[in-house]
């Protein structure tokens, strides 16, 4: 395997932890939101 | 319109109040200064070498208008949103949807355009680079960023624009040093003048406006300045200041170095000025310089996006899921998530010149609707009536300039677009039939106008 195909997959595998770190904190969120369902949404 | 529905007892999350002048400038430029590495070129096989540049000039003057009126406008309105903002005071609830949506698709569109530009220059890399997952990676990346807070976000972009900035500096006095015997930059040898007269200018403007297009979304972070009075204006001046210097020395770099039908058709044309020049080191920082404006430009995008849709839903112009903010990093995460795969999606259509045409038409037609927001502020609020952070000088000038500017830009992307003009003008009458039919009772008129009405004073005749 090439160099640039190493650097494709690399790339590849950076996608995913982005994806699954924004996935994790997401749900985590909306679980907590979950719970405390009269929480009003953004406005000061 | 619906009434009440507002949640009392518990004061409301709102969003971080951290930005200072620096970041806005950041945010500003960082959207812009891609402009200047692709886009503005094409303007050359409209209007010739010179065309361009009277273009540029004019569209100059078009946005020094826009920024004194959106600065003194969005000094006395505190909120997320810029013109959507305005809009929302000035206009009502069908005009305030409408500009939310022209901002929402002149920056995701814009991102998609820096996404295809980003895979266009790696591509130049090797062929056997695949060009998906980069994009991909890089766009995750920036909207993970921009989840995980505003100022981190922000103080990123103003490192990667001034990098990128300073790339147009070296080209420039790398090209001098090096530059073959009777000087590096040949511009009596490779101007095409002004091929096609006056009415090339006209057809030049649309081009010309990317020299300039989203330096407006510095107000779209209003709500998060320390001092709005301060910051916005302070950074949004800066901001024009610095892309007026950019943009003609890169006409004057690139057009020196490169011949006009040549530069009239290149994808980024200050990486292949810098190709001219042959010194592998400028090669080698313009490279870096196209993709880092690329990256500070999406990211600006992905921020801009994300505060026009927020406010959108916080004023329940659109349904309010979107309006929640993170609990600890106080973004709007559903916002910013919900848009992250539009630009993607457009991205990879491969139509750059149709991407870049529907986020102009947008901000164009939100230009227009500044020009007549400002007349109606003034006639609303006249001078001495509301405390303003900024006032913009010999009104109503700056307003009657923008109109025929923005109009006159219209009608030359018309000439050339005309089937996008027209397309893109449904697009917005049918979301408006949308929101009229479906949309507009389910809207809360006590969440539309709550913060502004607590803040400010009756309008005169009232």
């Amino acid at each position: 395997m090439s160099g640039w195909a190493i650097l494709n997959w690399l790339a590849w595998a950076g996608c995913a932890v982005f994806a699954v770190l924004l996935t994790i904190d997401f749900v985590r969120v909306e679980r907590g939101r979950k719970g405390s369902d009269d929480e009003p949404e953004g406005g000061a | 319109m619906a009434r009440g529905g507002e949640k009392r007892g518990r004061p409301a999350p709102h969003l971080s109040r951290v930005l200072g002048p620096m970041h806005i400038w950041a945010l500003g430029v960082g959207i812009v200064l891609v402009g200047e590495f692709m886009g503005w070129n094409f303007g050359i096989a409209k209007g010739g070498t010179l065309g361009i540049l009277i273009a540029c000039w004019v569209i100059g003057i078009l946005f020094i208008c826009l920024v004194m009126l959106s600065t003194e406008m969005g000094s006395v309105i505190p909120e997320a949103g810029g013109q959507y903002a305005m809009a929302k005071y000035l206009l009502g609830p069908l005009a305030s949807f409408n500009v939310g949506l022209m901002l929402v698709f002149e920056y995701v569109m814009l991102e998609a355009a820096d996404a295809l530009v980003i895979g266009e220059l790696l591509r130049t890399l090797n062929p056997e680079i695949q060009v998906l997952p980069y994009v991909l990676l890089v766009l995750l990346a920036l909207t993970y960023l921009n989840y995980r807070g505003v100022r981190v976000t922000l103080s990123f972009n103003a490192v990667i624009t001034i990098v990128a900035f300073l790339t147009i500096f070296v080209l420039f006095f790398a090209a001098r040093a090096h530059g073959p015997g009777v000087g590096p930059f040949q511009l009596a040898q490779h101007s095409s003048g002004l091929p096609f007269g006056w009415i090339g200018i006209l057809g030049a403007l649309q081009f010309a406006i990317w020299f300039y297009l989203g330096i407006e979304g510095t107000a779209l972070a209003a709500e998060e300045c320390r001092s709005t009075g301060r910051a916005l204006p302070v950074g949004a001046i800066a901001g024009v200041a610095t892309l007026l210097i950019g943009a003609t020395l890169t006409w004057y770099v690139a057009s020196g170095l490169l011949d006009a039908a040549r530069l009239g058709r290149s994808v980024y044309p200050l990486y292949d000025a810098a190709n001219a020049t042959g010194i592998k080191f400028v090669i080698a920082a313009l490279f870096a310089g196209t993709l880092l404006a690329c990256l500070a430009s999406a990211n600006g995008c992905i921020t801009d996006a994300s505060r026009a849709w927020y406010s959108m839903s916080r004023d329940t112009l659109i349904p309010r899921a979107f309006s929640a903010l993170h609990p600890k990093y106080k973004t709007p995460y559903r916002a910013i998530l919900f848009l992250l795969p539009i630009a993607p999606a457009f991205g990879f259509t491969g139509l750059l010149d149709q991407v870049i045409t529907f986020s102009i038409l947008s901000a164009l037609l939100v230009y227009l609707l500044t020009g007549f927001m400002m007349v109606r502020f003034r006639r609303m609020y006249p001078l001495g009536s509301i405390r303003r952070g900024y006032t913009a000088p010999a009104h109503p000038v700056p307003a009657i300039v923008l109109i025929l500017l923005a109009a006159a830009t219209l009608i030359g992307m018309y000439f050339g677009y005309w089937v996008n003009v027209v397309a893109g003008l449904a697009f917005y009458l049918a979301a408006s039939v949308w929101f009229t039919l479906r949309r507009e009772r389910h809207v809360d008129a006590a969440a539309f106008l709550a913060r502004g009405a607590g803040e400010w004073p009756r309008p005169r005749g009232y």
